[in-house]
């Protein structure tokens, strides 16, 4: 099975892609063109879930990489989870994504993103 | 298994040899990939030498799509596989321009991350996940050698 995508938007602007299978030459464009549309529209946050990705080239960093500029740009977050451990591996090498973006399971990326958007929508009383 | 003839430059080895010519297309570099990860498997690599020799091959594979021939004219790239007692080799040949991939210069990893250009990481990965990398310009060939160790966690 080359790539199999699932785009959800569980909350306005919130986006969960699951990623399962192979992220290269020939599945690559296919992604890019979607996360493009995501990043075009109204949203916050994307969050990717690796867990069953198990390979990654360059072409898929760059499209990762290309999303993650795409969302910096609109201030909207980018966060992955699960990473395998060759993945991880091949996206340190690349130093192309941020370690901040990393989370260690899909939990912790949504609560990341919830704080962040107590922040955002009450700032003070997240500090409180 | 594809074959198992002793070729050139696997010449005389007895190890377990994979041997693929794919055309210079795009299209059809996942499947070959596929195919070249089923081989490696069959033989018990583990998959994390599984994993670089693949992405190894798709990077080299690509590169020598993008950049050794100018014409649109079909052209062959050959690719030899050998599993060893200690390690995987890879070689990737073809007869287009004289093309050295390592000479490239290497992505600049020091820029931040909105500043950096998309693109240049293919052979800074190769090089980071293989042993040992080598070009040579034989006559009109491009041959590009590069070895995996067998042992897990190893470059």
């Amino acid at each position: 099975m080359p790539l199999k995508t699932d785009f959800t938007e569980p909350k306005p602007g919130y986006f969960a892609v699951s990623l399962n299978g192979r992220l290269d030459t020939d599945t690559s464009p296919v992604l890019d063109k979607r996360l493009q549309e995501v990043a075009a529209g109204n949203v916050h946050a994307v969050r990717f879930d690796m867990t069953h990705l198990n390979y990654i080239s360059s072409l898929g960093i760059r499209v990762l990489f290309k999303a993650f500029k795409a969302l910096r740009q609109k201030k909207a977050q980018f966060l992955m989870a699960n990473l395998q451990p060759q993945i991880k591996k091949v996206l340190d090498l690349a130093q192309s994504l941020p370690p901040e973006a990393v989370f260690a399971s899909v939990r912790e990326a949504d609560d990341y993103f919830d704080a962040m958007q107590r922040k955002v929508l009450a700032p003070e009383d997240a500090e409180s | 298994m594809a074959s198992r003839e002793p070729t050139e430059p696997g010449a005389g080895n007895p190890d377990p040899l994979w041997r693929q010519t794919l055309p210079n297309r795009m299209e059809r570099v996942g499947e070959t990939g596929r195919r070249l990860e089923e081989f490696l498997v069959e033989m018990g690599v583990l998959p994390d030498v599984v994993f670089k020799v693949a992405l190894s091959f798709e990077e080299v594979v690509t590169n020598v799509i993008k950049y050794s021939h100018d014409d649109s004219r079909p052209h062959e790239i050959l690719i030899e596989t050998l599993v060893g007692a200690e390690e995987v080799r890879l070689h990737v040949v073809d007869r287009g321009r004289a093309f050295n991939p390592l000479v490239a210069p290497a992505p600049d990893l020091d820029l931040p991350v909105e500043e950096r250009p998309i693109g240049g990481l293919g052979i800074h990965l190769v090089r980071s996940l293989a042993k040992t990398v080598v070009y040579e310009r034989s006559g009109e060939k491009n041959i590009l050698r590069l070895s995996f160790s067998l042992a897990p966690g190893e470059a």
